[in-house]
């Protein structure tokens, strides 16, 4: 079989990205899917809150996937669901499975959208037994939202993401007890609106600078030992503390799932975990795309969305208007930034930066050096949960060797 | 007296300080009109969105308040919510309680739902109706 454009994922990213390439202009195109439905994670991201920044209203995860799935099938954008992408190679032969057996696709372009996959409990090095009852948030919200059933009665949750925040939640709606949150940082990962929302609202504590140090229970967990932390993260003697409870969620990250991208040959970036990629979302193979969560992993939908259909658009130019010459200056993630993407941004063009920053205050102010040019931007607040973004005039640009982004403090 | 909300209308979350002063309440950190809205709420009678999901013949329908409801009544809210039965196909934004709150508020579904081809996944149903928290 032959594409123009296959697109690995169905999700926000994936189904945004196939709607912009087919309105600059692709008609031959794929979305493949492995689950049934298209819609990604968001099919069993029930509460509302989603579309606040693109759409100015709040929807549900299900009705903002479906926004966009009715635009895909309004242009008649095909989508091979159930159906799993086995193999990449970097001359873009797509390989995959599905009922009717193995094939391969061969792509002039490729859109990566894979999205992300949880962090486990098996990461975190928990003493004690492995009975029944452990869950990653993600898991537990698929058990309520989609198949109907609930976990546990009595819940302690490990990490304050924003997954495990909304399980909390989500829980207590359903009549579980959720007895709290511990956070072994300083600082949430979760919104600040989520915390007030979620926590709260409903009185459930959450412990900052507090781990699990051991699990207890033999067939079902029966309790946790959960401790506070010193600076080193290490656990302070003295502080630990049983809670009884039947279940506990593990919200303790994010990582974007890039082992197709990695056979493909494609470099990755240890600070996002996802590909190297230029303002396009470009990879270093020519061609080969990637947005959404498996680029670097997102706090808000509406910023996949709007990835994506850079991806997407880049990715038509690509198949219609070819490859043309390019210089690029390299973007530098300073003082108090975890990373910055684009890593690479072209010469002559307006670059939107999205980069987090490394610990949480109030009275931010933003520098941007490029070159012997500095320019700045106040924030009220940062917070590494919570992904920043400034644009780079093209202007700016014309004597600069890299773009250099810093995060400091209001004098 | 000074009281502090984190507000919930949008990701922002800004910080807000509500004074109730004899003169009125005058609320500050707000980035915008829905934070001074929102803090003045929280002071007087806080609401929220529900959102849960409904068990149908065959799976789950995800649904929602369509508006706010007041924040005491959720837990009867939910009450209704899990109490609710679906046999038949459901549009996006359908009604499914048109008074969830005693005040008007409507139940709606925020997705379609199609009874009579989600029959393969009577699997997963079965399994749900065995260990279901009815």
């Amino acid at each position: 079989m032959k594409k123009q454009l296959v697109i690995i994922g169905g999700g926000p990213a994936g189904l945004a990205a196939a709607v912009a390439a087919y309105d600059a202009g692709v008609r031959d195109m794929v979305v493949v899917e492995r689950e049934e439905r298209a819609g990604g994670i968001l099919k069993q991201c029930i509460h509302n809150g989603f579309g606040l920044t693109r759409f100015h209203e709040s929807m549900t995860g299900p009705e903002y996937a479906q926004r966009f799935l009715n635009e895909a099938n309004a242009r008649g954008i095909e989508i091979m669901t159930n159906t799993f992408v086995t193999d990449l190679t970097g001359d873009k032969q797509v390989t995959c499975m599905n009922e009717s057996g193995v094939f391969t696709i061969k792509a002039q372009a490729v859109i990566l959208a894979m999205g992300c996959r949880e962090r486990s409990k098996g990461a975190l090095n928990i003493a004690g037994t492995r009975p029944a009852g452990l869950y990653s948030a993600g898991t537990a919200q698929k058990y309520v939202n989609i198949y109907g059933h609930l976990p546990g009665k009595r819940v302690v949750i490990l990490g304050s993401g924003d997954i495990g925040l909304i399980m909390a939640r989500r829980m207590t709606l359903e009549g579980a007890k959720v007895e709290c949150v511990c956070e072994i940082m300083e600082h949430s990962s979760g919104l600040r609106r989520n915390i007030a929302q979620c926590l709260d609202d409903f009185g459930i504590p959450l412990y900052l600078e507090h781990t699990i140090v051991e699990i207890r229970g033999k067939e079902r967990v029966e309790s946790v030992v959960i401790a506070q932390v010193d600076k080193a993260k290490k656990p302070v003697a003295g502080t630990e503390r049983e809670i009884a409870c039947d279940t506990v969620l593990f919200s303790v990250g994010l990582i974007p799932e890039n082992e197709l991208t990695k056979r493909a040959g494609l470099s990755l970036d240890p600070r996002t975990k996802g590909c190297v990629v230029d303002g396009n979302r470009e990879t270093d193979i020519s061609g080969i795309f990637a947005c959404g969560n498996v680029l670097h992993v997102h706090d808000l939908v509406d910023f996949v969305s709007e990835e994506a259909e850079v991806a997407g658009r880049a990715a038509a130019e690509y198949l219609i208007r070819g490859e043309g010459e390019r210089a690029y200056l390299p973007t530098v993630s300073g003082e108090n930034v975890t990373y910055v993407l684009p890593q690479r941004a072209e010469q002559g063009k307006d670059v939107k930066l999205y980069f987090r920053v490394r610990s949480a205050f109030r009275g931010a102010v933003v520098r941007v050096e490029t070159g012997s040019a500095v320019k700045t931007y106040k924030r009220i607040a940062v917070a590494p949960g919570e992904m920043e973004n400034v644009t780079v005039k093209a202007a700016d640009l014309a004597d600069a060797h890299d773009i250099k982004i810093s995060v400091v403090r209001e004098a | 007296m000074k009281q502090n909300f984190v507000c919930i209308e949008c990701p922002r979350g800004c910080e807000l300080t509500a004074e109730t002063t004899e003169k009125g309440v005058f609320v500050t950190g707000n980035f915008c009109p829905r934070g001074k809205k929102y803090a003045e709420a929280e002071l007087t009678c806080p609401r929220r969105i529900v959102t849960s999901t409904v068990r149908a013949a065959h799976g789950m329908i995800p649904v929602k308040t369509d508006g706010e409801v007041k924040k005491e009544k959720i837990f009867g809210v939910m009450a209704r919510v899990r109490a609710l039965r679906i046999d038949r196909d459901v549009k996006q934004g359908e009604t499914l309680i048109a008074d969830i709150d005693g005040e008007g508020t409507p139940l709606i579904a925020a997705a379609a739902y199609r009874n009579e081809d989600s029959e393969k996944q009577q699997g997963q149903v079965a399994c749900a109706d065995e260990n279901g928290e009815e």
